[in-house]
């Protein structure tokens, strides 16, 4: 059985030995916006629940699980090949809520478990699925 | 350089976070949204992948370790018959809740790690192809299959009754691939320290304590008769 003519295999990424398509350029673009997206909303995640944290003197016991996640989610994502350096605006609006944050982290897991789908580079589908895991406990964390 | 063990473990830990949700008392809410039934057929079919190619030795059929490959077959019927029922799989929309997340992001750890080990055998084959279809490494496969397998059993129970028969199906599959039993361990676990003790002859006046010792030493030494000396000397 030739299984690459399963076309319902949509974990299979064998790489294609054709030709690159247009849409393979479309597709990496589109990688690369949303990893940028989940990193800018993973670091506006963390610096806010660091301030959280910082605000109370239990703060850290009230945040710092979520801090954590948040923290190791943006660490795992960072090592995303198709992430291209110096591409992170960061956010300069700190303001935010727990319900705020909690619909990030929701967001994010959702978008980067996506991104891993249509990754082709192995290390890219890794710091997705990895960062994913983080983003969903934060997501947990906060409900 | 993403190694398969990175992948298999990422997957664990997606794993984990499911079995974690099964042990939550509103699991039956979680489960049975349609969207998890296309996962887990998406994520059984998946574990079929692996089991056909444990069975067929990576495109290399040999008639050794054929306790191995047969329960990889069996086992691999079961999974195909239980995707089956299981109905549609999921494409590439967005998952529809944490826990279909979490199976998704299973189903791609596994496959990618399944392409992983395929690309050895893409033409010329690597270095790595012969780890790769060890009867050791088969088998270790099979142990994380079964344990995927377990945990979807369990899941798809939650599920409306045409489907939850596919639960019947994954844990046959589970139980084919690794019987259950004593917690597996790999081989190379069991490796002692490998020294060929000094020859101790025999006196007169021994006690018991002191002859048999004198023998074990005798037989450690003809169980390593390869070694220069042992037998001889």
């Amino acid at each position: 059985v030739d299984r690459r003519h399963d076309t319902t295999d949509l974990e299979s990424n064998v790489p294609d030995t054709d030709d690159t398509h247009p849409h393979d350029d479309v597709r990496a673009t589109w990688l690369t916006e949303i990893l940028t997206a989940a990193l800018n909303d993973l670091s506006h995640a963390e610096r806010v629940l660091t301030a959280f944290a910082d605000q109370t003197p239990d703060g850290f016991i009230a945040w710092g699980m979520a801090e954590a996640e948040a923290a190791q989610a943006h660490r795992y994502l960072l090592q995303a090949p198709s992430l291209q350096a110096g591409a992170s605006s960061p956010v300069t609006d700190s303001s935010a809520t727990q319900d705020s944050l909690h619909e990030l982290a929701a967001r994010t897991s959702r978008e980067l478990v996506r991104a891993a789908e249509l990754a082709d580079d192995p290390a890219d589908k890794m710091a997705c699925l990895q960062a994913a895991l983080h983003a969903g406990r934060l997501r947990d964390t906060l409900r | 350089v993403v190694t398969f063990g990175e992948m298999l473990s990422v997957a664990d830990d997606h794993l984990t976070e499911i079995k974690r949700t099964l042990q939550t008392p509103d699991v039956e809410h979680h489960a049975r949204s349609p969207a998890i039934q296309a996962e887990l057929a998406r994520f059984t079919a998946v574990l079929a992948r692996y089991s056909d190619r444990i069975a067929t030795n990576f495109d290399a059929p040999s008639t050794e370790n054929a306790e191995t490959r047969h329960a990889a077959r069996r086992s691999g019927v079961l999974l195909r018959r239980a995707s089956q029922s299981l109905g549609a799989r999921s494409g590439a929309e967005p998952p529809g809740s944490p826990l279909a997340e979490h199976l998704r992001a299973c189903s791609i750890a596994l496959g990618a790690g399944l392409d992983l080990l395929d690309s050895h055998f893409s033409d010329a084959e690597s270095p790595d192809a012969t780890v790769i279809r060890a009867n050791d490494s088969a088998r270790d496969l099979l142990h994380v299959l079964a344990d995927h397998s377990r945990t979807a059993a369990h899941l798809t129970r939650q599920l409306p009754a045409p489907q939850a028969a596919a639960g019947t199906l994954l844990r046959q599959a589970a139980s084919v691939a690794a019987p259950p039993g004593p917690p597996y361990q790999s081989p190379i676990t069991a490796v002692p320290l490998h020294r060929v003790p000094e020859r101790i002859p025999p006196r007169a006046g021994e006690d018991f304590d002191q002859a048999t010792t004198g023998l074990n030493a005798t037989v450690q030494r003809l169980g390593n008769a390869g070694s220069s000396g042992t037998v001889t000397s």
